[in-house]
């Protein structure tokens, strides 16, 4: 049974304007944004893990980075695709970008791959298009398509993004096969849906490395797969990317700050649910008294 | 603010105006939400055919079936098509994606089934496959030895290493047992060992499932957080 204190609590949470939890949720976060405010972070196994997996990667092979992500998710996706090819161009790592999930990927993931080859200092020259990377556009991810890739890189895809013919572009001359047997060792996910699975289902059995870089709501979901080793390493939403760029020496102060907001929208929702759950307590401490 | 005579500025002016329109739905619903919505999906669909046609269709379906201009010194009818050495047998592709049309033909509307149970006996063999592909490999890891002896750099036993990994299996296999064991609908569960297991194992998926909701707040308030930052940082330049 509720004591009255507690249902005129809970009268009150009731009556309360839904807006005005909207507004404390903008109020709450806005200081750290302005104020520049950063909290320490550290760096989860997930994300080591992928490290050290971009870091094994033979010089001579090539990435492959399916971005499958568009507007909607990038403020997890943007940073994360970010700081994963950051450490690729510092790592002077090839790499052939490609989407299964977005129309929109392949102009947004060329936006910001430029932009991460003009933050580490490196002209257009020094890491070519064509030569040290390419973007190979959007491909519709039915199974017959994917299982084709998993076989043939050279008969699955065609075109780069722009329709220029595979075989004008450099960096994939004699590329087509996945795994330790053949030319790309690794393949990351950016995404923001189920891809991935494509990815388990077809590419496990070439022994090819696969890593994720994964929206929050999506990564419990994954931690099997790190498990059974068939993910070699992961990034968890904007923490993730986060986290990543403090290990490849390169952090973000932009981020920093964003993941303070983000410490204070969670304590905000912690004291929303503690609010929320005020007359149960109220019934239970006077059903104790009595 | 951010200025509105250059190109990068009326950027995000637009980019302001779409943001601050859909989230005015916390408001209230309104003309200006409904604007703003609808202008997003005729984008987001026109660019959808778009790119469709850009690098699904014409590069693997329509260049195929017309290679384009003739070989040097092959002399070709200006005013005729050039069909020269296309790949004809993709024209069945277009013939069996018609046949899916036919389901608004009552007379004709078998010719729609028999695409349909095509592809259907064909994705149920391929989700046979993937399932080798995805899921095997997690039962063969799933068998875990409950006592781990571990070596440390030097090659001599490590203590709390190896106690340390072998709690981490026996942790493991408990889970799964105790939730698997939920899952035994088969009869019904008096034996009290059964019953304390399955119990043990539905608070296991509970935490899980906490998890999961804690993920799923963080990456909504990501999301949040990058329309704040835009609107804050690139827009008013309140955030430098």
């Amino acid at each position: 049974m509720q004591s009255r204190t507690g249902a005129r609590w809970e009268e009150f949470l009731g009556r309360l304007d839904r807006r005005l939890v909207s507004l404390g949720l903008v109020l709450f976060t806005l200081p750290p944004l302005v104020g520049k405010w950063v909290l320490p972070l550290t760096a989860s196994s997930p994300s080591r893990a992928l490290q050290a997996a971009v870091e094994a990667i033979p010089p001579e092979k090539l990435v492959f980075i399916s971005s499958d992500w568009d507007a909607g998710t990038q403020a997890e996706s943007r940073p994360q695709l970010t700081a994963i090819v950051r450490h690729l161009l510092k790592q002077k790592r090839k790499f052939v970008l490609f989407s299964v999930n977005s129309p929109t990927g392949p102009q947004i993931a060329q936006t910001t791959v430029e932009k991460a080859i003009k933050e580490e200092d490196l002209t257009e020259e020094q890491w070519k298009y064509g030569r040290d990377w390419a973007n190979l556009g959007y491909k519709v991810a039915n199974t017959p398509w994917i299982r084709t890739l998993s076989r043939s890189i050279q008969e699955a895809m065609k075109e780069d993004w722009q329709n220029t013919p595979i075989s004008e572009l450099e960096i994939l001359k004699g590329v087509d096969r996945w795994g330790p047997d053949g030319q790309v060792a690794m393949l990351i996910d950016v995404t923001g849906s189920a891809t991935i699975e494509y990815w388990y289902a077809y590419l496990t059995p070439t022994k090819v490395k696969l890593g994720l870089a994964c929206t929050g709501v999506m990564a419990p979901e994954q931690y099997p797969y790190l498990d059974s080793g068939q993910l070699s390493g992961m990034l968890t939403g904007m923490k993730g990317a986060a986290e990543y760029f403090e290990l490849i020496g390169a952090p973000s102060p932009e981020l920093r700050v964003t993941m303070a907001g983000q410490s204070f929208a969670h304590l905000y929702i912690v004291l929303l649910i503690l609010l929320g759950n005020v007359p149960i307590f109220l019934g239970w401490w006077q059903r104790r008294q009595r | 603010m951010a200025p509105l005579n250059t190109f990068e500025g009326l950027i995000i002016w637009v980019g302001a105006f779409a943001t601050l329109a859909l989230y005015s739905v916390l408001y209230r619903e309104n003309p200006v939400y409904r604007f703003a919505e609808h202008i997003f999906l005729g984008i987001a669909t026109g660019y959808g055919l778009y790119v469709t046609w850009k690098d699904i269709l014409y590069p693997n379906w329509f260049k195929e079936f017309f290679p384009g201009p003739l070989p040097p010194g092959v002399p070709a009818d200006p005013g005729q098509p050039d069909f020269t050495g296309g790949f004809w047998l993709w024209g069945l592709a277009a013939l069996a994606g018609a046949m899916y049309y036919t389901i608004y033909s009552k007379r004709f509307n078998w010719m729609s089934r028999l695409i349909m149970t095509t592809l259907m006996g064909l994705g149920a063999g391929l989700t046979f496959r993937e399932f080798f592909g995805q899921y095997v490999p997690q039962i063969g890891k799933s068998f875990k030895p409950l006592l781990v002896v571990r070596a440390n750099a030097a090659g001599s036993f490590d203590l709390t290493e190896s106690i340390i990994a072998s709690f981490s299996n026996m942790l493991f296999v408990a889970c799964m047992f105790t939730v698997l064991m939920y899952f035994l609908f088969s009869f019904e569960q008096k034996n009290k060992f059964i019953k304390n297991s399955s119990y043990v194992g539905r608070w296991l998926m509970m935490i899980a499932f906490g998890a999961m909701f804690g993920s799923t707040v963080m990456a909504r308030m990501s999301l949040f957080l990058g329309r704040l930052t835009f609107l804050f940082k690139d827009w008013i330049h309140w955030i430098q």
